[in-house]
């Protein structure tokens, strides 16, 4: 050390230095972990057709989730359609794409401000939540029409675009359903013939399934919104509807039961591996695809397993099973018509022009496109009809979201639900994986306090 | 004949009426008593703009019922008084409940981390005061997960304590064979010490490179004198090193303690917005009430606790300390 004569006050300056430069240095790294990804999709100039001219020169921003294989996957797809809608209309079409972990804070800062994009587009699960807000441009008779009428959209799908008995404040663009994937091969070789038709059944398969170190089927477990869906479809089909008599209702016997379905393949049943209990970002998808398991319940995972290099002949699907054979009615619910709708916002200063991009993208020629790359199904009837969607998978899907589906409660708490109740699921789940064994008691008390805790936050 | 020369007090009070004629006629901008504050202007709009009228509107907000049903009315929303307060405190109820055990898990975690980061910190620093090759690439390196982004530094624990596939039990069930069944870092009560731990290698760097300055600022004669003396080195730590590094020690905690118990970043990179309850840190806690519940009032009357209560412990940590002796930083 070199010996130094420093007044104190020069010193303590000094030091003062220091603590300014970390300081100024803990900002600019916490500055530095944002990580937004951002595109911009401006789709050029182009011609305009006759009858847009009022339309012509105007730019729209445009918020989009991400889809397909990740964010540029998505900006790549929609840029080629916007520039068809720019040479169109004369609409420029500003785009950004918007992670899911940040997507409803970004629409909720947007409402409340009164700035954000001109059309935007949501999980349909939020749209009643979004509806009681009264932030969204209502699709009201003269809305719906000038983007082509509500005529043209499967009916289940226009179930979940807003609230019960009020104009719709979204319409569908990509729709998904639920449904049971397996590995031909493993169930080949478990000497399994077909797919699971009941709960119980799956569980004996899985049990066979699971070995050489491959579990019976992949699950999201430390998903809330997978778990809250879960809940949905297993209380259903258990006879426990989650919202009834106009309070939430499964703080029950009977929904705990259900929910020990799921729970209980990480726990008791150990036809999941332990470790899915961690799994939030689609984690589940790529066991299945990579044969870590031989079962999924998923939405739509087509394109993802593709990417995945599963191949389609690899792979079959099946109805989600129920728990009774032949089960009718809610009892044979399968799905929750899930997806994704778009929505205007009451901001939106170029409406015209939103409605003009909402009835283009809701049209034909750009559903079977979009969808198709994205492994959706198109919630618009006539795109369904085309041949690109008659495979097996397709018609398995579209059968269960236009036969088999109700929708989640449509209560402007719902997405507090998924978060309370999914919340309190997963954290069952991460009990069950470090070995707890879960009563239908204990699973009952944590439903009991995730119910109270979404009453208390929403007033009741 | 002699000239009358004008006295002492007289020639000071016509410089000063000389000065006073000057400053009217000078624009109003450029006279004395108002160039500072213009100088200064910038900086304070900017401070208010930032700081003060985002935290006044919290303060207002936490009285309003601003919930799902009145997001884009805003300006509509009722005026609830302390209601949201009300909820908050209630322990009783789930919300208050839930908010207790948040601030439980807070409190011990913020110790660890303040306490562990302070100790490395002091350490590393004093290891690294004496000249040897290679110190100022050591120094370098410890600095290392101060400098990444935080979303970095966290998701890189987030990696490594995943139960498959992360190195900490790779090595440990697979490399080193001292477990036989991969445990979960990330779930359960191990969930909060991988808290900590992710945390604590994020914030030493910080608290080795104020001592390392701080230590600096030490004279040498004063280590060369106890030695003369007598002193071992443990001594010389005690009586010389730990008492010079007071003050410095007292802004660190202070501040390490304020951003520790204000962390977002370390549980929301590592859980996400469902975190374990062992877990549940109080501002990831008031981000779930306001983002995930739509509920932005009784956030807003989370969060307003919170400020107070940081202000206060910070400002009866001061007091005491500056009673309890010297305190000029």
């Amino acid at each position: 050390m070199v010996p130094t004569q420093v007044s104190a006050r020069a010193r303590r300056r000094r030091l003062s230095a220091c603590l300014a430069v970390a300081l100024c240095a803990t900002t600019l790294a916490a500055c530095g972990s944002s990580s937004h990804h951002s595109a911009s999709a401006s789709a050029g100039s182009g011609g305009s057709s006759a009858g847009s001219g009022s339309l012509k020169g105007q730019t729209i921003n445009y918020w989009a989730s991400v889809e397909g294989a990740g964010p540029s996957d998505t900006t790549k797809t929609l840029t080629k359609e916007f520039k068809k809608f720019t040479a169109q209309t004369g609409v420029k079409v500003n785009m950004q794409v918007i992670p899911w972990s940040d997507l409803l804070q970004k629409i909720l800062t947007s409402v409340t401000s009164g700035t954000g994009p001109d059309v935007m587009e949501i999980g349909n699960t939020w749209a009643p939540s979004l509806s009681a807000s009264h932030g969204f441009l209502p699709f009201d008779t003269a809305n719906m029409n000038a983007i082509g009428g509500a005529s043209k959209f499967a009916a289940s799908s226009l179930k979940v675009s807003g609230l019960p008995g009020q104009a719709p404040v979204s319409v569908p663009v990509y729709s998904e359903a639920y449904a049971l994937f397996y590995n031909k091969a493993d169930f080949k070789a478990a000497g399994i013939s077909k797919p699971p038709a009941t709960w119980a059944q799956l569980i004996a398969d899985g049990k066979k399934l699971t070995t050489g170190g491959r579990y019976g089927i992949a699950i999201e477990g430390g998903s809330t919104s997978e778990a809250a869906h879960w809940a949905f479809l297993l209380g259903m089909q258990a006879g426990n509807p989650l919202y009834a008599n106009g309070k939430w209702n499964f703080a029950t016997a009977r929904e705990a039961k259900a929910i020990s379905t799921y729970v209980n393949m990480v726990g008791s049943e150990h036809i999941a591996n332990p470790s899915d209990a961690q799994n939030n970002s689609n984690v589940a998808e790529s066991d299945f695809a990579n044969n870590k398991a031989a079962m999924l319940v998923w939405q739509n995972p087509m394109s993802t397993l593709a990417q995945l290099g599963m191949k389609p002949s690899e792979y079959g699907s099946a109805p989600l099973p129920s728990f009774t054979p032949g089960a009718t009615g809610t009892a044979d619910l399968q799905t929750f018509p899930a997806g994704i709708n778009l929505a205007i916002p009451a901001s939106t200063k170029h409406k015209a022009a939103a409605l003009a991009l909402v009835k283009f993208l809701t049209s034909t020629p750009v559903q079977v496109a979009i969808n198709h790359h994205y492994g959706t199904f198109p919630p618009v009837l006539a795109a369904q009809h085309t041949p690109t969607f008659s495979t097996p998978v397709y018609k398995t899907l579209e059968a269960e979201y236009n036969n088999h589906a109700a929708p989640l409660p449509q209560v402007a708490s719902e997405s507090t639900m998924e978060t309370d109740l999914g919340g309190a699921i997963t954290h069952l789940i991460s009990q069950a994986a470090t070995g707890a064994s879960l009563s239908t008691s204990q699973i009952q008390s944590a439903l009991s306090s995730a119910q109270s805790q979404l009453n208390a936050s929403s007033g009741k | 004949m002699s000239v009358l020369k004008p006295s002492r007090p007289l020639r000071a009070a016509e410089e000063r009426v000389s000065a006073a004629a000057a400053a009217r006629r000078a624009p109003w901008w450029q006279r004395e008593g108002v160039i500072p504050y213009l100088l200064i202007a910038p900086a304070v709009l900017f401070e208010l703009l930032v700081h003060i009228v985002p935290m006044v509107a919290g303060v207002v907000m936490s009285l309003y019922g601003l919930t799902l049903f009145t997001l884009h009315h805003w300006s509509t929303a009722p005026f609830v008084g302390l209601a949201n307060y009300k909820l908050a405190v209630s322990i009783h109820g789930p919300i208050g409940k839930a908010l207790l055990d948040s601030f439980e898990v807070t409190v011990p975690y913020t110790v660890l981390v303040v306490g562990l980061s302070w100790v490395i910190g002091i350490v590393a620093a004093t290891g690294l005061n004496v000249e040897f090759r290679g110190r100022g690439w050591l120094r370098s390196v410890l600095l290392v997960p101060y400098a990444l982004p935080v979303y970095v530094a966290i998701i890189i624990w987030s990696f490594m304590l995943q139960r498959d596939n992360g190195v900490v039990n790779t090595v440990l069930v697979h490399e080193l064979h001292l477990i036989h069944n991969p445990p979960f870092w990330l779930l359960g009560s191990k969930a909060f010490w991988s808290m900590v731990a992710a945390a604590v290698w994020r914030w030493f760097p910080f608290a080795f490179l104020i001592l390392l300055a701080a230590l600096q600022n030490i004279p040498t004669e004063l280590y060369e004198a106890a030695a003369v003396d007598g002193a071992s080195s443990w001594r010389q730590f005690r009586a010389i090193t730990l008492p010079s590094l007071r003050p410095a020690n007292l802004v660190l905690i202070l501040v390490l303690f304020l951003w520790n118990f204000n962390d977002f970043n370390t549980p929301f990179v590592l859980f996400g917005n469902a975190p374990p309850s062992p877990a549940d840190l109080v501002s990831l806690h008031i981000y779930v009430v306001s983002f995930d519940s739509w509920n932005f009032g009784l956030g807003s009357a989370m969060s307003v606790m919170l400020m107070l209560f940081l202000i206060v412990v910070s400002a009866v940590y001061l007091r005491v300390l500056r009673r309890g002796g010297e305190f000029d930083v």
